[in-house]
């Protein structure tokens, strides 16, 4: 399974400081591939990505994995961070996020 | 505007990104993106039939080639220069107004003309809405890397274009006509010539020439 964050930076005058927003995160897993997040319909899954190894042009359909973990080629203007991190498939997408209620 | 300092560090990336693409702030608050040529991805640029330096280059040269042919076109590309920001040269653009993956401008003839008809000259190889954006009221083209492209060269992407020729738009508008003979009748193509290498430099002259013999804009991949 694969994990796809797309964040963005803004910056804040008054800590003078940049913000990182999120704006959606894709996953892909076997075949499906899911997009949510507050900016969810910025990342269009119908984008096709050159593949610099084989220089094939690579779908969604050619297989979502594969095809998630090229995107950050389709996305090189520098506005959008594109993380991508390989999941292991038993492990839920939630249990990135770890909450500790120790003192 | 692109020449004034710059204000802060760059925001910081979890993911270095295809080009090492940093965001900036320039004194005046504009939110820039500067792109070293060291932070190419060499495999990716050639893959297009780029070189490790065309992409920044030709980043820059596609908002020379707008800001010469003039209105509507200068509008509608973000500025880009060729500037070092500590110490690595690249290109850097302004930040544009609006969001992608918006699919609103390719149905609408004031933006999609314009935008294919430039698309078509440069032979922009990755055109998809992903390399646009859309404030509900402008349209502004970003990441002109992957253009300049010679016969043969990969396509990937040429939304804009395909779209007009979809809506049987393909004839020239008179403006556009104009533009394309005062391209050609310019031996230095309005100084864009000698920022190309001779082969893209000439590629661009014949695609010119074939909108004007065929008086409509070329079909996509005709590079």
């Amino acid at each position: 399974m694969i994990r796809v964050r797309f964040t963005t930076s803004e910056f804040n005058a008054e800590t003078q400081q940049w913000v990182k927003l999120p704006v959606a995160e894709l996953i892909a897993d076997g075949e499906d591939v899911r997009i949510s997040g507050p900016r969810a319909e910025w990342i269009s899954p119908d984008i096709a990505i050159i593949d610099p190894e084989t220089t094939h042009r690579v779908t969604r359909t050619d297989g979502a994995e594969r095809w998630a973990q090229l995107l950050p080629f389709a996305y090189r203007s520098g506005d959008l961070d594109v993380e991508v991190t390989e999941v292991a498939a038993a492990e839920p997408v939630g249990a990135a996020f770890h909450y500790s209620t120790a003192a | 505007m692109l020449g004034e300092a710059f204000a802060g560090p760059p925001a910081p990336t979890s993911s270095p990104g295809v080009n090492a693409t940093k965001r900036l702030r320039l004194s005046d608050g504009a939110v820039v993106f500067h792109k070293p040529f060291s932070g190419v991805h060499v495999a990716n640029a050639l893959a297009y039939g780029q070189t490790a330096e065309t992409p920044p280059l030709h980043d820059a040269v596609g908002w020379r080639l707008a800001a010469a042919l003039g209105e509507p076109w200068r509008e509608l590309v973000s500025p880009c220069v060729l500037r070092d920001y500590a110490g690595e040269d690249g290109a850097l653009s302004l930040q544009a107004p609006g969001w992608p993956g918006d699919l609103a401008p390719a149905l609408n003839p004031t933006w999609c003309l314009p935008t294919a008809f430039f698309d078509a000259l440069i032979a922009q190889q990755d055109r998809h809405a992903g390399n646009w954006r859309w404030d509900g009221n402008r349209l502004t083209l970003i990441d002109h890397g992957y253009a300049f492209a010679r016969p043969d060269d990969i396509l990937n992407h040429t939304d804009l274009l395909a779209a007009r020729h979809r809506h049987g738009a393909a004839a020239l508008l008179s403006g556009e006509r104009q533009v394309l003979k005062r391209l050609l009748d310019d031996a230095g193509l309005l100084g864009i010539a000698s920022l190309l290498t001779p082969d893209r430099a000439q590629a661009l002259r014949e695609r010119a020439r074939q909108m004007l013999a065929r008086d409509e804009v070329l079909r996509p991949g005709e590079f």
